[in-house]
């Protein structure tokens, strides 16, 4: 994304702009449509990959204004990046969207709804680690208190939503399997460093405290984790220069732990991770820098296999994997989970279908009609695999799953990778 | 016209809901194109949810004379659901249910909007399949495969679309809704489903389609086979037909596309290779375990350098997302394709590809081959910038010269992609002219008013009688179109 001053046509100058090569990989074949959540429900070209690519390609020709509309269809994408899987000729969708939705926002069209919110949550919470704690702290501490009692004099939908709110869940239900596994020990343990991020600390404490543990029974030596913000969620806003310098605190801070690999537990967030290098103009030194780091960032369920971690017990109840888009998509991730689950279940039921589920970030909050029909169709597909439990590697797939399965009234748990890997090892 | 001026957009609104239709410039755009390489600008888009809306649509149209245009996924390559000539686009996205399985029958009920591969996905679990699968099934609808009678790999054995489909539900040109077939196979009297299926939309609307389903194959083997060169493979594939195995599909990928395929799918494919074939036998267990190295050793005695056969679902998968999705993948080494898409009889691949390979290289241009070689239908996809108009004229220019080859060698001008707009004038290369005249009074008398997806599949008269003249055509089209959006912006 070089030389965007010459020829960026109806987008402005000076700010990252969809790149010329990368809309012209599309070849307007179209199959990528039906992979497309937005395209599926909505059944608009606009709402389409296909659709938006040409969209940002018409901009950059000039054949179309940068608009309120192309700006109201670039924020209905979920940014799950499914049509990345689906497209034969490689269009880096994800970075395209990315810089169009900075363009928009550079351009002062981002929608209202956007705007707020993320004004809101990038601007005000996040900057701030106390805020943010005693924020995301508060549905927490709520769920701990005797006002829990008063819960069932809300109405279904709230109580839907107070149901999925993090609070101490039962035990894993397991039994002890017949199994040859357990701890590893290596000679040499191969130091990590874990992300204990923002919204997570705050929110799901004890599903960092269960990675910490599981990373630990894997056999690493974990040095202190990194508690700052990665920046996804201002890069998925098109706020850029405030994602780079979140992208060089956190790889300084890596740096200079000596760690080995940097592991997340969110799928989000990884998925950035691994993408700092395209923040970065190919001549910037960090850039190169960020490459490298990629190389050494792994998802929980990544750095678990890799360390040959066996269970040593077996889930009760039959289980089901929900492919986070970021984990699917985004890094390609669908082996690791699977093959965790497989040799901790003896019921491990394919879901047999990675569309997203809605939570998408602050989607969820945004489009929110778009986000429940997405939820439906995820929980019926959850509901005809017949399992109990439904495990997932992104925090929050997790809470928009459980508020769903609780306003159906379904006998699902929905758990983390790390809580039930935490429990079978 | 006593009407105010928005009063055809504002009665189409009332039909299809503030939600179902879309009239503004910028949103108009995005319905000017498909997956072929021309383009023509709507003056409106409908997205109907039901059959009734589709015939008040229809009808609304035939009224006002308003050219129509049916569009499924826009995965067409012969710019079938391209509004040529302005007028309405009617999208089925919307109408995607499957209505009724009868496992007993072995059919289903579907809209027309439903996607090819949402349907297997659907009657899998059951145990059954639907047959036709062409390389876009994860996109292109049931109803876009009906009016184009698209075949796909799997063709050699199973058939095209038309084989698959019992009975239809249409909305004629005036608005009608009637029924057509029968749920029973082989009804009497003239095949009118097989009328409709590869007519592309330029007779009928299709709103409901009862497909036929069958068992899922006991036992499948997919393998892959390398050579030095096309012709050593083209000789291969004669060679197992004439042993007797009909394997269920027979893909050939030559060594352009090859490099381009494995950049996406990373199956493994030999990317040095000359040619490679890609074959699949599907049958009872005993029988494959019989053919299989039968097809082998053919292979081999043929100068295969390299055969390997997929040992389970997941390698099988992997070789064939590459062939399935190798048009998409071209991507990778151009920036735009023409795909052709002629029939020859198999016999004469090695000199027809060499016709090929020549009528690119005439103009200057890049061509990749991917195809059915089993039914010997080509696929030759040009490579062209499509930001530079001169290539694309000589992307054009050497389509045409393929065309030409495919009929001089006993062939056709299409194979499953249709005629649309983009062959519509080579279809007096392949039909005599009586022939094209009772082709031309039969769409007449379906739609007198020619509002039905005009000026695609036949010619019309258009200065086409004396020969393939697509430029001069053109020039006629733009003026036709200019004409329509004239009286898109009177209403
Ligand atoms: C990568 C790629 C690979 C392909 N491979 C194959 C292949 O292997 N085999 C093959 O046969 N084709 C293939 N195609 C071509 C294309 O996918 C098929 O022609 C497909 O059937 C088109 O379906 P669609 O839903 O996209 O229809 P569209 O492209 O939207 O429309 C196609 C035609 O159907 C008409 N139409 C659509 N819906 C209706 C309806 N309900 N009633 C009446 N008319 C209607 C339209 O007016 C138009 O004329 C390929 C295309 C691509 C991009
Ligand atoms: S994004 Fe990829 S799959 Fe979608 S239309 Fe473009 S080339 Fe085809
Ligand atoms: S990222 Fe997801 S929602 Fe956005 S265009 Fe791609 S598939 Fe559709």
């Amino acid at each position: 994304m070089s030389d965007e001053t010459i020829d960026v046509g109806n987008y402005l100058e000076g700010v990252a702009a969809p790149s010329a090569e990368g809309l012209n990989t599309c070849t307007h074949c179209g199959l990528c449509l039906n992979a497309c959540p937005t395209y599926r429900v909505l059944g608009r070209e606009m709402d389409s990959p296909r659709g938006r690519v040409f969209m940002m390609r018409q901009v950059r020709e000039e054949q179309m204004p940068l608009s309120e509309l192309i700006a109201d269809h670039l924020y209905i994408c979920l940014d799950c990046r499914a049509c990345e899987t689906a497209c034969p000729s490689g269009v880096p969708y994800g970075e395209l969207v990315e810089a169009g939705r900075a363009q928009v926002e550079a351009a002062g069209l981002t929608p209202r709804r956007w705007r707020f919110l993320r004004w809101l949550l990038n601007r005000v919470i996040l900057p701030r680690p106390w805020l943010t704690r005693a924020v995301f702290a508060l549905p927490r501490l709520y769920a701990a208190s005797p006002l829990r009692a008063l819960a069932r004099l809300l109405p279904r939908r709230l109580r839907a939503w107070e149901a999925a709110l993090p609070r101490p869940r039962a035990p894993i239900a397991v039994r002890e399997a017949s199994r040859s596994g357990g701890a590893v020990q290596r000679a040499a343990a191969p130091r990590a460093m874990a992300l204990t991020g923002c919204v997570m600390e705050a929110m799901l404490p004890h599903l960092n405290r269960a990675t910490e543990s599981v990373l630990r029974k894997a056999g690493y030596d974990l040095v202190p984790a990194y508690s700052g913000c990665c920046g996804a969620l201002n890069v998925h806003a098109g706020e850029r220069e405030a994602a780079k310098g979140m992208a060089r605190a956190l790889i300084e801070a890596f740096s200079r732990s000596g760690a080995e690999y940097f592991v997340s537990n969110s799928a989000g967030c990884g998925a950035q991770l691994k993408e700092y290098a395209q923040l970065f103009e190919e001549d910037d030194p960090w850039h190169e820098r960020a490459k490298q780091f990629a190389s050494q960032v792994l998802d929980l369920s990544q750095a678990l296999a890799m360390s040959g971690v066996a269970a040593t017990r077996v889930l009760d109840a039959p289980v089901t994997y929900q492919d986070a888009c970021h984990l699917a998509h985004a890094q390609r991730i669908r082996a690791e989970p699977r093959s965790l689950l497989k040799g901790c279940s003896d019921d491990f039921r394919e879901l047999g279908d990675d569309q997203c589920c809605g939570s998408a970030g602050i989607y969820n909050l945004t489009h929110p009609e778009i986000a429940s029909e997405l939820l439906r169709q995820k929980l019926e597909r959850i509901e005809a695999t017949g399992a109990h439990l439904v495990v997932t590697g992104n925090p929050g797939c997790l809470l928009h799953l459980r508020r769903g399965a609780a306003e159906r009234g379904m006998n699902v748990d929905v758990r983390h990778i790390a809580e039930v890997m935490d429990a079978t090892l | 016209m006593s009407e105010q001026p928005s009063s055809f957009i504002e009665r189409l609104r009332t039909i299809v809901g503030d939600d179902g239709l879309f009239s503004e410039p910028q949103q108009l755009r995005l319905y000017m194109y498909d997956g072929s390489i021309d383009r023509a600008l709507p003056i409106a888009v409908a997205l109907p949810r039901t059959a009734e809306q589709v015939a008040g649509v229809v009808r609304l149209c035939h009224e006002e004379g308003v050219f129509l245009t049916p569009r499924g996924a826009g995965t067409g390559l012969s710019g079938g659901s391209i509004p040529l000539c302005g007028g309405v686009v009617l999208s089925t996205a919307r109408m995607k249910a499957v209505l009724a399985v009868d496992t007993e029958n072995q059919t289903v009920t579907v809209q027309p909007g439903l996607v090819n591969l949402d349907l297997t996905k659907h009657v899998a679990p059951l145990g059954f399949q639907y047959v036709p699968d062409p390389s876009s099934q994860g996109a292109c609808t049931i109803g876009g495969n009906v009016a184009e009678n698209s075949g796909g790999p799997h063709t050699l054995t199973g058939g095209v679309t038309t084989n698959h489909v019992l009975e239809l539900e249409l909305v004629l040109a005036d608005g009608e809704r009637v029924r057509i077939g029968s749920p029973a196979p082989d009804p009497p009297g003239p095949d009118f489903v097989g009328v409709v299926c590869g007519s592309e939309g330029t007779i009928a609307v299709v709103t409901q389609i009862l497909c036929r389903i069958v068992r899922k194959t006991e036992c499948v083997r997919t393998m892959l086979a390398a050579f030095d060169s096309c012709r050593a493979a083209s000789e291969a594939v004669s060679a197992v037909i004439a042993s007797g195995i009909v394997p269920t599909a027979m893909e050939m990928m030559d060594h352009p596309a090859l490099s381009a395929i494995e950049a996406f799918s990373h199956a493994g494919y030999p990317v040095d290779a000359g040619a490679v074939l890609l074959l699949e036998l599907e049958a009872l267990r005993e029988e494959v375990e019989d053919a299989a190295p039968r097809v082998v050793e053919i292979c081999r005695a043929n100068g295969a350098s390299e055969v390997r056969v997929a040992q389970n679902d997941e390698e099988r998968e992997a070789l064939w997302k590459g062939r399935k999705k190798a048009f998409g993948a071209m991507g990778r080494i151009g920036p735009s394709y023409y795909v052709q898409d002629g029939v020859i009889p198999r016999t004469r691949l090695p000199e027809v590809l060499e016709r090929v390979e020549q009528a690119a290289r005439k103009v200057g241009l890049r061509v990749a081959n991917v195809f059915h070689a089993g039914d010997g239908n080509l696929h030759p996809l040009i490579l062209f910038d499509d930001h530079d108009p001169d290539q694309a004229k000589r992307a054009i220019a050497a389509g045409e010269e393929i065309l030409r080859a495919c009929v001089e060698a006993g062939g056709s001008i299409t194979g499953e992609h249709g005629v649309g707009m983009e062959k519509r004038d080579y279809m007096v290369l392949q039909f005599p002219k009586a022939t094209l005249a009772a082709f031309t009074a039969f769409r007449d008398a379906c739609d007198p008013g020619h509002t039905l997806n005009p000026y695609k599949l036949l010619p019309s008269g258009l200065g086409c009688a004396e020969g393939g003249k697509r430029q001069k055509t053109m020039a006629q089209m733009q003026e036709l179109a200019e004409r329509n959006a004239a009286v898109g912006d009177a209403y």
